[in-house]
């Protein structure tokens, strides 16, 4: 125990460092930040660094700023001044950031013995702050609970339903949580290792946000074993559209989407052969324009976006770029980013990683 | 599956056959083929089948000798394995047979007490073929004949004190056997396995074209090379030398870890050479190949020169420094892999080759 809290405090000091003197000027436009900031998003820079990056719907980088390492997921909320950033796992840091830009960013951490898994979810009212996150001790995932009226403090945690927690999201009926438990028992002391392959078993979460009850979960069934579902959005009529990633035979294909409600059964989304090969197995993000009743499915590792009808879930089009992977809704069609750097039409010297928040 | 067998049965009726296949980077994937999977698994299988017979001989007539070949034959496959274990494609990554050949790490040592529990209640269940691998994948591969062969009460095996412990370790390598036959036939020429990695195209679920193949296999380099140092030195070689776990290594009983390092290392140096991928370069920068050469060769020399029981190694300042330059000296191959050779190649300079969220 001694030694993790010696590793926490280390690592607080290098995060100061790095905040202090990490705050990147703003780019030109700096004027234009203050109204037409809508999007976010991690980004490695080509000596090796990361950051944060606001950025205008035409993808024009706004602002940026220093992250100690990899950011992944994002978070915003209508009635709170701040959006967030999480730490790929394993990384045990976010970044809290006024896209006004009138407060000072505020870095905050995970308890010991936690990490982030990547992703969370504002409550309604914008005042608490749930995370995905993984007991490394034990394997348990954890939703940690943060006081974000109080500098973002921990403040509890219940369990996520599973081993993995992955994205999660907060229903439209607002007291309700849902989170994709990947399935796979990670620990720090190795840190991309999958430690539980041949045991694993993804599943859907329902959990009252209030009381941290679990309402169901979705397990997914035995054949597909080595699926692990990852990233989730749901859209205005409550269905949860989930899409996957696949850890056995590359030549298996798996059926990486699927849709799930509060009282309704999974149900997996037949895909034409085609589309199936496009995703290598592999979606890393998930997106919905209920202004089209459409969501958005894309992959990196294949670079393709699906485009599916949200109401019967067939397919409208898909889109082919090399490592392509953000996605956001952005009007009547969605924004993309790619880990080559593009951002919407802009080519930027950067890779993005695989989220794109709207804040 | 069913999806799995329509898709197969498509391709089959469209890929050429291996004889077949043409152009620049279709050469390099016959290569590894030919050169580099085909040998690797039918050495595999070789070691396997006398891991096999040396145990069953030593169960039959326990004696020091024949002990000591089982020891030698298990090393021998450890190795072998070592040389192929991050090439993690076809038939290897169906019914957890990566896992049933190793279960490593083991944090909490699930494997190891299954196996000493095994032992001390003499539980039938694993001194047989077909019910051990109904059992966990823990006790099925090389962990638990290693703590059979090397772990407290090994000295059993010397005389017909150890006969159980002689059949559950025969069993063992009947699986291990067993894999390796399934490995060399699924790798077989006119097999889908060869027929998927020779052809990329539209229906290819592996990889629609030239890139994508070539992203598989620098990709197999560079993850091997970074679980070689974040998995199996990370494991045991802490900040400070006070924090290190040798006996969280993996096989330190049998003194075999800096062997399976080296192993992995030489494995993947075989990769990168028969595969004749550097062949791809653009012509001004054809000596980035000897340059990744070079960067895998000093991490093998640096290993060959510390190849000691991990026990051991710690216990030396210096030593634990050539091992945190083994850790240096694979980062610089990642780096001139990762960085400069796939970029030349004209691969992505993205997150390709990084495992995802």
């Amino acid at each position: 125990m001694r030694r993790l809290e010696l590793d926490r405090r280390a690592f607080l000091l290098g995060v100061g460092a790095s905040i202090s003197n990490g705050i990147l000027p703003r780019d030109a436009g700096a004027k234009a930040f203050e109204d037409d900031a809508i999007f976010a998003s991690g980004f490695r820079q080509k000596d090796g660094s990361f950051g944060l990056a606001l950025l205008s719907e035409t993808g024009d980088i706004l602002y940026r700023h220093k992250l100690p390492a990899r950011g992944h997921g994002l978070a915003s909320n209508l009635h709170s001044q701040w959006s967030i950033i999480f730490a790929r796992r394993p990384g045990n840091f976010a970044l809290a950031f006024d896209p006004k830009n009138d407060k000072e960013p505020q870095l905050f951490t995970t308890p010991i013995n936690r990490h982030f898994y990547g992703h969370g979810a504002f409550s309604t009212n914008g005042k608490l702050l749930f995370a995905s996150e993984n007991n490394f001790e034990t394997g348990d995932g954890k939703i940690g609970i943060y006081d974000v009226t109080d500098g973002f403090t921990h403040i509890g945690e219940f369990g996520s339903g599973g081993i993995g927690p992955h994205e999660i999201i907060m229903l439209p009926d607002g007291k309700s949580l849902c989170v994709a438990n990947g399935g796979i028992k990670t620990h720090p002391q190795f840190p991309r290792t999958k430690l539980n392959l041949e045991s694993m078993r993804s599943n859907i979460a329902f959990i009252d946000a209030v009381s941290g009850t679990i309402k169901e979960v979705h397990q997914l069934p035995a054949t597909w074993s080595l699926l692990s579902m990852r990233h989730l959005a749901c859209d205005k009529n409550g269905n949860v559209w989930m899409g996957g990633q696949y850890e056995g035979n590359a030549f298996d294909q798996a059926p990486l989407i699927a849709k799930v409600s509060l009282g309704n059964a999974l149900e997996f989304i037949d895909l034409p052969a085609k589309q199936m090969v496009g995703f290598k197995n592999y979606i890393g993000s998930v997106s919905i324009n209920d202004n089209e009743g459409v969501v958005a499915l894309s992959s990196p590792k294949g670079g393709q976006v699906l485009v599916l009808n949200s109401n019967d879930g067939n397919i409208l089009h898909s889109y082919m770029d090399a490592g392509i992977c953000g996605l956001a809704p952005l009007q009547n069609k969605f924004i993309k980013s790619s880990e080559n750097g593009r951002f919407g039409s802009i080519q930027h010297q950067l890779n993005w990683d695989n989220h794109i928040g709207v804040i | 599956m069913r999806i799995l067998a329509a898709v197969i049965f498509c391709i089959l009726s469209v890929f050429p056959s291996a004889a077949q296949v043409d152009g620049a980077t279709k050469r390099v994937l016959s290569n590894v083929l030919i050169n580099y999977i085909q040998p690797r698994y039918a050495d595999l299988q070789i070691k396997s089948q006398a891991l096999k017979g040396d145990i069953a001989q030593l169960c039959e007539i326990p004696s020091d000798a024949n002990f000591k070949s089982a020891r030698l034959s298990f090393l021998d496959f450890a190795n072998s394995w070592a040389q192929i274990e991050w090439f993690r494609v076809g038939p290897i990554m169906s019914k957890n047979r990566v896992e049933r050949i190793l279960f490593y790490p083991d944090r909490k040592s699930t494997g190891l007490k299954q196996v000493q529990r095994a032992l001390a209640n003499e539980d039938a269940s694993v001194t047989s073929f077909g019910s051990l691998t109904q059992k966990s994948v823990a006790v099925q591969g090389l962990g638990a004949l290693e703590f059979i062969l090397f772990g407290t009460g090994f000295e059993a095996l010397k005389s017909h004190d150890g006969a159980f412990r002689c059949k559950f370790g025969h069993a063992v390598s009947q699986n291990l056997t067993d894999i390796s036959n399934t490995l060399v036939a699924g790798w077989e020429n006119d097999g889908i396995a060869a027929k998927f990695w020779l052809n990329p195209n539209d229906e290819n679920p592996l990889y629609r074209n030239d890139n994508e193949a070539l992203n598989v296999l620098i990709g197999t380099m560079v993850h091997g090379l970074e679980a070689l140092s974040d998995v199996r030195i990370g494991a045991f070689l802490k900040d400070e030398a006070k924090l290190d776990r040798p006996k969280s290594a993996l096989m330190w009983r049998s003194e075999n870890t800096l062997a399976m390092i080296i192993s992995g290392l030489s494995g993947l140096e075989k990769l990168f050479t028969e595969s004749g991928v550097e062949q791809l370069l653009p012509q001004e920068n054809s000596a980035l190949g000897e340059s990744v050469r070079f960067e895998l060769n000093q991490a093998i020399n640096t290993a060959n020169s510390i190849d000691k029981a991990v026990l051991e190694l710690i216990q030396s300042q210096d030593d634990r420094q050539k091992l945190a330059y083994l850790k240096l000296a694979i980062g610089f191959a990642i780096s001139r892999i990762d960085n400069d050779f796939s970029q030349q190649l004209g691969l992505s300079a993205g997150f390709s080759f990084g495992d995802g969220d």
